[in-house]
């Protein structure tokens, strides 16, 4: 299915969730904060919330270099 | 017509003549002047903040001069500490700043002392130590704080303003690598995405400078070298260990012996956990057999087996190791029984 991924449409597997997301683009869970269709995702929920065709996801690294 | 005034006219238009004075009487500490650091340093300077104070522990590198703002090759070439390069510098962009350059390690023992008497801090740290230091201090003290990080592409930063919006804990729980300031020579930097970053960094220490903390509380945003920008709102942590149960778990912390490697160059930093050196003796005793050069509160050592910096507060950059137990062991042999 497709969905928005930091401003681009991007393929990701069906039935997925915020967690299989962050896996698909090797993204690191721990410190990334995830919006999804403008709300903010608690990180604790990542395993649990659905990802729909269409949705709008921001992920937000909190970078540590500088 | 009064000239003075004329300096900052462009940027009056938009903040007011309260806002203005508010920015030209700001003080402000910058945590690291390397690439964010540094960069957001020169567009407060120029924008006439009154007072800054630029802490930090490392000398200008070669391989810093692709992203910094204020450094040039033969700030490079003399090995000059970024704090001291960076006040000498912002002096010749604007004389109304006072550039006050600590050239020192910001840690649990200091921080708070080097936080003292500033209205905005701001995190231009390679490394997430750091980062939650300041994040304590500032949930602390009740002085806002603005994060900023770099990496590869990708840049992205917050207002952390006390009783009015999340913290760095909110975010994110530490990493196990809190010392690691390696991410450069891994994933490299891109120059545009620090620019970038410290543009933003730079707005949110205006905004907070004029009193407008409030509205931009928790705004975090991220910028992705090419051309994206993003902002997200992030709320408070219901049980954030700093900013709810006010933990302040790096600001108590014991200050311990570390290697950690150095963002900008092939440097490790290694610091053995005691006190101060007394340079003068340090360096008598290595003169022996070694090039040892001496200026202000350094110490250089070039020899065909060692090459390393010695800083007075007991640390030294040490090139050319091949790892961090390499490193360690350089020091030991350059400063055992100091």
């Amino acid at each position: 299915m497709e969905i928005t991924v930091n401003g681009e449409r991007r393929e990701v597997p069906d039935d997925a969730t915020v967690a299989r997301v962050l896996e698909h683009f090797a993204v690191d869970a721990a410190r990334v904060v995830v919006e999804r269709n403008r709300e903010i995702v608690p990180r604790e929920k990542y395993g649990a919330t659905p990802v729909a065709e269409g949705d709008v996801l921001e992920l937000v690294e909190i970078v540590g270099g500088g | 017509m009064t000239r003075p005034t004329a300096k900052y006219r462009y940027q009056e238009i938009l903040w007011g003549k309260e806002g203005q004075a508010r920015v030209r009487a700001g003080r402000v500490g910058i945590f690291g002047v390397g690439g964010t650091g540094a960069a957001h340093a020169q567009i407060l300077a120029r924008a006439g903040v009154g007072h800054l104070r630029l802490v930090d522990r490392d000398v200008v590198d070669v391989l810093d001069l692709h992203r910094t703002q204020l450094y040039d090759e033969r700030d490079a070439a003399e090995l000059i500490p970024k704090a001291e390069a960076a006040a000498r510098r912002i002096a010749d962009i604007n004389g109304d700043v006072r550039a006050e350059a600590v050239v020192a390690f910001a840690n649990a023992d200091n921080i708070s002392r080097l936080a003292d008497g500033l209205d905005v801090l701001v995190d231009g740290s390679d490394n997430y130590r750091l980062r939650f230091l300041l994040n304590d201090v500032a949930v602390k003290a009740g002085v806002p704080l603005v994060y900023q990080g770099a990496e590869g592409v990708l840049g992205a930063v917050m207002a952390v303003v006390p009783g009015a919006g999340p913290c760095l804990r909110c975010l994110l729980a530490p990493p196990a690598a809190l010392d690691d300031a390696g991410s450069c020579a891994r994933t490299g930097v891109s120059p545009a995405t620090v620019a970038a970053t410290a543009a933003l960094g730079a707005a949110l220490t205006f905004a907070l400078l004029r009193g407008e903390g409030a509205a931009v509380a928790g705004r975090l945003s991220r910028v992705v070298d090419p051309g994206y920008v993003t902002t997200v709102d992030v709320k408070r942590g219901d049980d954030c260990p700093a900013c709810r149960r006010r933990e302040f778990e790096f600001l108590d912390a014991v200050v311990a012996a570390y290697v950690s490697r150095c963002c900008g160059g092939d440097a490790f930093e290694v610091f053995g956990g005691g006190a101060a050196f007394e340079l003068e003796e340090v360096a008598e005793r290595l003169s022996r057999g070694r090039v040892v050069k001496r200026t202000g509160d350094l110490l250089f050592v070039n020899d065909v087996d060692v090459s390393a910096v010695i800083f007075r507060d007991g640390r030294a950059l040490v090139y050319g190791a091949r790892d961090a137990a390499q490193a360690r062991a350089i020091y030991d042999g350059l400063l055992k029984g100091q």
